[in-house]
């Protein structure tokens, strides 16, 4: 129990420091090691169990994924247009879609495979019209960024 | 040792990057993401399941129909087009959309459709972790049943990979209309069980189909019961279980070491 709280005061106390450090003016390495150590911490074990503290409470990869996940159903929700289209005005746009993703210089055509299909109803091809629709806009994203890196 | 192949290889390679040890770790959705691929679950009626690929573009999408009824049969569908995806399957474009075309489209998937479900049984019952659960056991569709329950898969799905991997005489045989649609054996069995043969009035099986109560124990019947080529006084142990959703029977079959002596 005293072990762990003189970790914690010691990890807050660097933490303080590093944070005057980032605020403040700038310094040297050195300076600021030594104005540490005339504080009575250690940086190098400070840092050691600042890193640790980091890890311990990192996120794991399934609480990122579960997190990335949910950000991108909301971004989705947000790209999807709902008017209401015929079933021969989705299969053009469609069609239109996957032609923009051609000319903006997608690799290959998109592919889709299905597990147990039995038909393609409207709803069907209407959500594969909004994929299409975000890769499309993951495509133009992608390319703007090319453009802006020269 | 169950069969070395690309799909269960790659399988195996994500298990190992995410340091996957256990079944409870195997979040299919969670695992999608880390691997290039969202999944979301509406918008598909028609299939069970859809995956959405353009190579360079991440992430994929992955449709999973809101309508499937159990979780295992879900989650082994999200595995499959994740499957198509690590094996960086090339479906083709749907030039045209219409019912015809897509199905015409569908259907000539059939190799890839296999390498899919390999990579999706190694991912969602990884054997290391299943043959662990094997040691010590006895071949019952209760120890199926369990291990689908653990691993949250289907009984079917859990019970090939139970023939795949034992190291038992056994089968798994599913019946329809009192009929033989198909059969799984161990390596060990090597008894033939055809396809399309009427479910004999011996088995246990054939009480579901005539109408009467399915016994839900193990039992011993005449092994001519389902084999070819199987003397009257030969005997097999049979444990089935009715599928009644689909006019089915999902029978195990075991040919104990001692009934060959």
């Amino acid at each position: 129990m005293g072990n762990a709280d003189d970790a914690a005061r010691e990890t807050a106390r660097f933490l303080d420091n590093l944070t005057e450090f980032i605020a403040g003016e700038e310094q040297q390495l050195d300076e600021i090691k030594e104005s540490l150590r005339a504080q009575g911490v250690d940086p190098e074990e400070s840092l050691r169990q600042f890193r640790q503290t980091l890890s311990e409470h990192a996120p794991t990869w399934r609480e990122k994924a579960a997190r990335a996940r949910a950000d991108m159903a909301i971004s989705f929700e947000s790209q999807k247009a709902r008017a209401h289209r015929t079933r021969t005005e989705i299969e053009r746009e469609i069609r239109e879609t996957m032609e923009t993703m051609r000319a903006l210089g997608a690799p290959v055509e998109a592919g889709a495979y299905h597990r147990n299909f039995e038909e393609a109803r409207d709803e069907d091809l209407e959500s594969l019209l909004d994929d299409l629709q975000f890769q499309r806009a993951l495509l133009l994203k992608q390319r703007d960024k090319k453009d802006s890196n020269g | 040792m169950g069969e070395v192949s690309i799909p269960k290889i790659k399988a195996g390679v994500i298990l190992r990057d995410l340091k996957i040890k256990e079944p409870d770790d195997i979040s299919i959705e969670d695992i999608a993401w880390a691997r290039g691929a969202v999944v979301i679950e509406n918008g598909l009626r028609g299939a069970d399941a859809r995956l959405l690929y353009t190579p360079g573009i991440l992430p994929a999408i992955i449709r999973v129909n809101a309508t499937i009824p159990h979780l295992g049969r879900r989650r082994f569908a999200i595995a499959h087009e994740l499957g198509h995806l690590e094996l960086k399957h090339n479906p083709g474009a749907p030039t045209e959309c219409g019912e015809k075309q897509f199905v015409l489209w569908y259907k000539s998937q059939n190799d890839k459709e296999l390498e899919a479900n390999l990579f999706a049984a190694e991912l969602l019952m990884p054997e290391a972790m299943f043959r662990k659960r094997l040691e010590k056991t006895v071949p019952s569709l209760d120890l199926i049943e369990k291990l689908a329950d653990e691993f949250q898969t289907t009984l079917t799905a859990t019970a090939i990979r139970y023939i795949d991997l034992c190291e038992e005489q056994c089968a798994i045989v599913f019946s329809t209309g009192g009929k033989v649609v198909w059969s799984r054996r161990s390596p060990d069995f090597h008894r033939w069980i055809a396809p399309g043969r009427k479910v004999s009035s011996y088995s246990l099986a054939a009480d579901f189909f005539e109408g009467s109560t399915l016994s839900e124990k193990v039992e011993i019947v005449r092994r001519d019961a389902w084999v070819e080529n199987a003397s009257e006084r030969e005997t097999i142990k049979e444990q089935s279980r009715a599928m009644r959703s689909y006019d089915s029977v999902l029978s195990l079959l075991w040919i104990p070491y001692e009934f060959t002596r």
